[in-house]
């Protein structure tokens, strides 16, 4: 996500729209991807970034500016997006593995390289629908979005050991469900 | 035994980046003579690469349609609500109301007559006592002037 202009948050806080467009430019990929990756469902995850934007728009005015507004937009993401998760789940579990996301992407890419992003992204599903929503944010923060354990501990409000043990954890069920790991232990 | 120990480290540090030189070099001797933990290591990477190969998806242009149209909405619902409120501050103190209307009407009633009652005694004091004074001073001008037997005798002189 693009460092953001202090004034031009100001300005958002106080309802000017152009300013909260600019907000919204800068953060709304990191937020919609998140959500995509933890809903695993294209209109949930735009669902998840509306809500997100609207939540971001009441209490910008509150915002003390006291953490970066990067994690306070991350904190937020994460946690509607595996709020919302947890709500639709069983409604989703039958359309999971069925729909999946690539209308929405711009793209004007060839045919072969959409059906070899469908795969990626099949693959990328597949192994998202292993892990519990905690465990696919820590995934998805760290492994797409790049950030460290320091990071991902503020955004996540865990501690750096918890960061690392839930990482841990997410790759060892990937292993495990992929049926790769040897029973007996080496 | 040291395989879990490495495998351990693998999944977490090794693969974040996160180990010492030390540590790494560790790993990388244990790595080189051990098959097993090397196609641990090897799945784990694919893994990686498949979630680090996601494509970044922009969210689509409605998204911000949407939410532009629910922040002008509630804008509007805002401005409504403030304007809203002062016409109904402003109908509820000129409004009329029953209760007000009927309680306003006996005070208005009660105060005529309590004024009524009250300033009778007075009108009537005032009244006699104006009696009075006229009575004495057409007395004390009777005593005063011939006025019953000039009239009759002045106009009689006059005429005559």
């Amino acid at each position: 996500m693009n460092d953001i202009a202090l004034e031009t948050l100001e300005r958002a806080a106080k309802g000017d729209i152009a300013a909260f467009e600019e907000v919204y430019k800068a953060a709304s990929p990191f937020v919609y991807n998140v959500a995509l990756r933890i809903t695993c469902h294209d209109e949930d995850a735009q669902e998840v970034t509306q809500d997100v934007f609207m939540k971001i728009y009441h209490n910008l005015k509150d915002f003390r500016f006291a953490s970066a507004f990067k994690t306070w937009v991350y904190r937020i993401a994460v946690n509607m997006a595996i709020n919302h998760y947890r709500k639709h789940a069983k409604e989703k579990q039958s359309r999971v593995h069925n729909e999946y996301i690539l209308d929405s992407t711009p793209s004007d890419s060839s045919t072969d390289e959409k059906a070899l992003q469908g795969d990626c992204e099949a693959q990328l599903n597949a192994l998202l629908n292993v892990l519990t929503p905690e465990h696919r944010a820590c995934l998805v923060l760290r492994e797409i979005e790049g950030l460290n354990y320091q990071q991902m501990a503020t955004t996540l409000k865990i501690p750096v050991n918890t960061v690392r043990s839930r990482l841990k954890r997410a790759r060892q069920s990937l292993w495990e469900k992929a049926g790769k790991e040897p029973k007996n232990d080496l | 035994m040291i395989c879990d120990d490495i495998k351990d480290i693998l999944k977490g540090d090794y693969l974040d980046g996160e180990l010492s030189v030390q540590e790494r070099e560790f790993v990388a001797r244990h790595l080189a003579q051990c098959a097993a933990c090397r196609v641990f290591e090897k799945n784990l990477q694919a893994q990686r690469r498949v979630f680090q190969q996601a494509v970044h998806k922009k969210p689509p242009v409605q998204v911000w349609s949407n939410i532009q149209t629910a922040i002008e909405k509630e804008q509007i619902v805002q401005k409504r609500s403030v304007r809203e409120r002062l016409i109904s501050l402003v109908e509820m103190l000129f409004a009329p109301r029953p209760i007000l209307a009927l309680g306003s009407a006996f005070a208005i009633v009660f105060l005529v007559v309590t004024l009524t009652i009250g300033l009778r005694p007075r009108q009537q004091q005032a009244s006699h006592a104006e009696n009075l004074t006229n009575l004495v001073s057409y007395d004390v001008g009777m005593e005063n002037s011939d006025f019953v037997s000039d009239l009759g005798t002045n106009i009689e002189k006059f005429l005559l």
